[in-house]
């Protein structure tokens, strides 16, 4: 009998020591199977601290809990995000982040399983707690008050020993991480992804993470030494849209300007942020199309133009040669910005001209189109 | 027979009524040692205000950081290593009590000494490692304190800030030297008294 329990007990001390050196060299070199105390709750609720987690060597794929090991004593068990060429992006399920990319060679293992921490340790420390109750029972109620001078001591050691040993494995199984706290928080970050003029303004499209626009607290234009602000805004999702007064745009016009700077200072759910912002301006003459006797003038501009329109109306002679019947002056027409302005030239002879006339840029611009019309 | 008188001589010597105090000191201060080292990692020792909110002590944490729940595998790390400080620490309380009731009952023994002067060399060592990761999680949060801003093809982005208070509990049982490990210090002092008598007069 005493065989036997000899026998178990050795038995029991040999696998302990096989799960210290599975779980210990592990983390140094890749074993088949790997044992790993979970110590952080980023994998709740798939795994919990105090849960075993069973690894094994071999292929992963996206999906798959990984074990990675950035030094021989730091190990991580997360989840496979990412699969790029010779890295891997791995996310805790609680964690709001993803980790920094690591690369494949650091991957050691794949999770196959877990034994809950209530399957193991409840069950250890209750006999731990039993059979320490058992021996100082023993060792107190049992023992003689005074015990030999060979003896003495020999409880300090064994439970300075012990102790020692259990802080050794705990700290060993349970290392430290580097301290990279504030790149697990996540802060709301905003990027500009694209900035489009658009009619008498500009639209902003931010790729926005862990906030949203809330207002628009000042958006300023600036150009040469003069400053406007913007008359009006619109947000949407992670959208901005401003509205720049038509007098910035005149007065850029006057000067010859080809950007004009906007300023803007936009709060967010948490915090703020200001950017400033170069807008570059294309100025476009007139465009100017006929079909058939109605004659349109496009304004793509943010000003307004002042064009003169005339209208010559021309027949032919007994002799074959033109002869101008009549003038019409329609005078000076405002083409406003982005607009068009169309007029319908009647029939009054055979052919007619139809001349423009306005200043682009300092230059004066004249523009001519023939007109025939269709004898009936 | 005279053997027998000298035995009984020593042992009345080695139980006397002032042993009995000393032990009795002994062991109230071991339960105090150990009771305020488990304070120290049940308490909260620092709060953090502003855009991260959070509650920290050593065995568990709270952190919201712009209004989400956050875990830190540092933190984490940590409340599971307390997790081993407690046990020490619960070793230490145990044999204490265990100490206090058998002097009290006159069950003396003189391994009582022994299990004083071993738990009060535990909590020193375990004290150690119960500093060194307060310093650590005192790293880790102070981190998180500060201005939160960046410069990104938005502009300047500002996204708060974060203030650090240490609570009371920290002050009292973390100040330069540690309030834990005095307490810790005299019980070995005195329970190291308790095992040099306990060597000189054991057979």
């Amino acid at each position: 009998m005493k065989i036997k329990r000899k026998y178990v007990q050795t038995a029991v001390y040999a696998i302990f020591i096989l799960l210290l050196i599975i779980a210990g060299l592990g983390r140094v070199v890749s074993l088949p199977v790997f044992l790993f105390i979970v110590s952080g709750k980023s994998m709740l609720p798939t795994l919990h601290p105090g849960d075993v987690v069973i690894a094994i060597r071999g292929p992963f794929g996206k999906g798959d809990i990984i074990v990675w090991c950035s030094t021989p004593i730091y190990c991580v068990a997360h989840r496979v995000q990412k699969l790029g060429n010779g890295f891997v992006i791995t996310k805790g399920d609680a964690n709001p982040l993803e980790d920094p990319p690591i690369p494949t060679s650091m991957v050691m293992y794949k999770v196959i399983g877990k034994i809950p921490n209530y399957l193991w340790l409840t069950p250890l420390l209750s006999l731990l707690i039993y059979l320490s109750y058992k021996r100082i029972y023993a060792i107190f109620i049992l023992k003689p008050k005074v015990v030999k001078k060979e003896k003495v001591l020999r409880l300090t050691t064994t439970v300075i020993a012990l102790f020692i040993l259990f802080n050794v494995s705990a700290l060993l199984l349970t290392p430290l991480p580097a301290g990279i706290a504030r790149y697990y928080i996540p802060k709301p970050n905003v990027e500009l992804k694209t900035i489009t003029p658009i009619e008498y303004g500009v639209l902003m499209v931010y790729n926005i993470r862990f906030t949203r626009i809330v207002n628009v607290n000042k958006c300023v234009t600036y150009l040469l030494n003069e400053t406007y602000y913007c008359t009006y805004w619109k947000i949407r999702n992670n959208t901005l849209s401003l509205r720049i007064p038509e007098e910035a745009y005149q007065y850029a016009y006057l000067k010859g300007a080809n950007r004009l700077s906007i300023m803007v200072n936009v709060s967010l759910e948490n915090g703020w942020f200001t950017g400033n912002y170069t807008i570059p301006l294309t100025w476009r003459k007139l465009e100017i199309s006929l079909n058939r006797t109605l004659i349109e003038v496009s304004n793509s501009n943010p000003i307004p133009f002042n064009m003169s329109v005339r209208i010559l109306y021309i027949n032919y002679s007994s002799t074959g040669k033109p002869k101008l019947v009549m003038v019409q002056n329609l005078g000076s027409i405002i083409i406003k910005p982005y607009s068009t302005w169309s007029y319908a030239v009647t029939e009054k002879s055979a052919y007619a001209y139809v001349e423009l006339e306005y200043v682009f840029r300092g230059e004066k611009v004249f523009e001519r189109k023939k007109i025939v019309f269709e004898k009936v | 027979m005279c053997l027998e008188v000298r035995k009984f001589l020593r042992e009345r010597k080695l139980f006397s009524k002032k042993s009995k105090r000393l032990t009795l000191l002994a062991s109230l201060v071991g339960l105090i040692a150990g009771f305020l080292s488990f304070l120290a990692t049940i308490l909260p020792a620092y709060e953090v205000s502003g855009v991260i909110r959070g509650i920290f002590a050593l065995s568990w944490y709270y952190v919201v950081a712009f209004n989400n729940r956050i875990f830190l595998n540092v933190l984490d790390t940590i409340s599971f290593l307390t997790v081993i400080v407690n046990v020490a620490n619960f070793f230490v309380i145990a044999s204490s009590i265990l100490a206090i009731v058998l002097t009290l009952k006159g069950k003396e023994n003189g391994l009582i000494f022994e299990l004083l002067f071993s738990s009060s060399l535990v909590y020193i060592m375990y004290s150690g490692l119960l500093l060194g990761i307060f310093r650590v999680m005192s790293r880790e949060v102070l981190s998180l304190a500060g201005v939160y801003s960046e410069v990104t093809s938005a502009g300047l982005l500002f996204s708060g800030r974060a203030h650090i208070h240490e609570t009371l509990f920290s002050k009292i049982l973390f100040p330069i030297i540690p309030l834990p490990l005095i307490v810790g210090f005299t019980y070995l002092t005195l329970s190291s008294i308790l095992m040099i008598r306990y060597l000189k007069f054991s057979s």
